[in-house]
């Protein structure tokens, strides 16, 4: 299974994901099935997954503060009422 | 039309629309819009915010595409919105509802690729699905139609596919139980309304499977993935959109998802196949008896919607579209409505004729929430022709439902009726009969006859097959 180390490595990179604030869908998007498509992705995922898991340990060293929970996800995707 | 729907920030503000006006049960769960009925017309309100994608979404080429294509419901707006109140669009109307449970595997899988083609398009002009279900599919015959018009928003950056793990449970893994286990997907669909969960999936998964096309990834993988992040509450949603996940990785997902699709066949079904060409026990002379009989009565008016329950191949059911605007053809033989399917969806009549897999002595139910979200069969609209060939035997004998009560629902269903008695002569019955306690005293013509007329008025009969079957057509009472 030639990508099998490609797929451990982003299991191991993806398994810091912390966070709280909810998603915005009336469906649940699965946090799992959310990160599989990462994996979906080949080698963009691959750097996807770098730049994720970097983040992920700036925080982790108290480099950089997590970001605010809020993304304005909503904002830009047109899903406000305001 | 003066009735506005009132929404106050996306919430719905009463469920019933307006007077005359009555609500779509099954349409509740993205409260963004619903349906509802008004005079035999489909209309649906939808929020500001759902208003607003809905112009933005009309002026986009590819849903203008679609919309001429006709694979996306046709819909203008009825009616605008009016001080910080949703608005309402009109749909064209489905002519038979149907369900992914009743369709044969050549239908989920068009659903299935006919959804990836509408994410690949959206996605082209910046928008998506934000759900994958198939009963936001529906069929014009054997063509079909996407009708959930505020599944379609905009794509906000680094925003994920929503849709992809309903995608899986509903139309992958469906897909994937028939072609890689040769297991029938539609009591899995029917028993459960959100389909297959990838846990599920993943044990009937053998160690070979897991070598098939699509099966490590995703179901195996994404069902280790839910479970590892079952509960967790994390927001892997903005991480992933801060480390730039992008719509191309949505792109690239839905590509190979086609592809998968695309290449997925029913197990075991090639060296069965040929047996369908041949589908009946008649000879030349007596068949074309029999297709005359039929073709007489059906051209007797013109009608709005014919059933043919039990039409194997759908011989009989081509000559009903002939003088019906549409055609419900069903059979409890998946493998013959799939060849019906394969072989009319180019076809003449392939806009006027719905296959369905449907076994009318356990036929679909009412269920869902409140048992009012799927409607059973009656309920999606009764037929004004009805064809029962050859099938009386197979519903008395096989399936131990008695002769009368049969007949009752036949009566209930208010329907002219072409209808084929196959007596204890003939050697489908003989077979039937060979190894069963002989139960059905009123298995004979003359009770038949005597129970059809006290529901019906029969208008002709004729014997077949050299008097070992007899036809008749009959018309509703009153």
């Amino acid at each position: 299974m030639p990508k099998l180390g490609f797929q451990v490595l982003i299991f191991a990179a993806l398994a810091y994901a912390t966070g709280t604030a909810p998603a915005h869908a009336y469906l649940d998007p699965g946090t799992g099935s959310m990160i599989l498509q990462v994996l979906i992705g080949g080698i963009a995922g691959l750097a996807l997954a770098g730049r994720f898991y970097w983040n992920r340990l700036m925080v982790l060293i108290g480099v950089r503060s997590e970001p605010p929970a809020q993304t304005g996800a909503d904002e830009v995707s047109g899903r406000s009422d305001r | 039309m003066n009735e506005v729907i009132e929404f106050r920030s996306g919430r719905t503000i009463g469920n019933a629309p307006a007077a005359g006006a009555e609500a779509e049960p099954g349409s509740f769960r993205d409260r963004n819009g619903s349906i509802f009925y008004r005079e035999g017309r489909v209309y649906r309100t939808m929020s500001p915010r759902a208003f607003a994608n809905w112009q933005r979404l009309e002026a986009l080429p590819f849903f203008q595409r679609h919309q001429e294509l006709g694979t996306i419901v046709r819909t203008r707006t009825a009616e605008e919105p009016v001080e910080g109140a949703g608005g309402i669009v009109e749909h064209e109307r489905i002519p038979f509802i149907s369900y992914p449970y009743e369709w044969t595997f050549g239908m989920l899988r068009e659903a299935a690729l006919l959804h990836l083609a509408l994410m690949r398009d959206a996605l082209a002009d910046g928008f998506i699905l934000k759900d994958a279900s198939p009963y936001n599919v529906q069929w014009e015959g054997m063509h079909p139609v996407f009708i959930d018009v505020p599944s379609f928003e905009p794509l906000g950056p680094g925003e994920p596919w929503v849709g992809y793990r309903q995608f899986c449970e509903l139309m992958l893994y469906p897909l994937m139980l028939q072609a890689y286990k040769g297991i029938d997907y539609r009591p899995w669909l029917r028993g459960r309304i959100d389909g297959i969960p990838a846990d599920e999936m993943s044990r009937l998964m053998s160690k070979r499977d897991l070598l098939r096309k699509g099966v490590l990834l995703h179901v195996v993988a994404q069902a280790a993935l839910q479970r590892r992040y079952a509960g967790s509450g994390r927001n892997v949603r903005k991480g992933l959109a801060e480390a730039g996940f992008g719509k191309e990785l949505i792109e690239r997902n839905v590509a190979k998802l086609e592809a998968l699709v695309r290449g997925l066949e029913p197990a075991r079904t090639r060296t069965e196949w040929s047996e369908y060409d041949r589908t009946h026990s008649y000879d030349e002379v007596e068949h074309a008896a029999k297709v005359e009989f039929v073709r007489q009565a059906a051209s007797s008016r013109r009608w709005r919607l014919a059933w043919d329950i039990g039409c194997n191949t759908g011989t009989f059911s081509r000559i009903a579209a002939s003088h019906a605007d549409h055609v419900v053809a069903m059979d409890a033989d998946w493998m013959a409505i799939e060849h019906l399917y394969r072989r009319e969806r180019e076809g003449e009549a392939s806009r006027r004729m719905l296959p369905l897999v449907v076994n009318l002595a356990d036929a679909s139910p009412a269920q869902g929430w409140r048992g009012a979200e799927r409607k059973d069969l009656a309920a999606r609209g009764r037929p004004d022709l009805t064809l029962c060939l050859a099938l009386v035997h197979h519903v008395v004998i096989t399936a131990n439902i008695p002769l009368a009560s049969f007949l009752d629902w036949l009566a209930e269903l208010r329907t002219s009726l072409v209808i084929e008695f196959v007596s204890r002569e003939d050697e489908m019955v003989q077979a039937l009969l060979a190894n069963r306690e002989d139960q059905y005293p009123e298995y004979y013509p003359d009770s038949f006859r005597a129970l059809l007329a006290e529901r019906f008025d029969i208008e002709r009969e004729q014997p077949l097959k050299g008097g070992k079957r007899l036809i008749f057509f009959a018309r509703a009472k009153g």
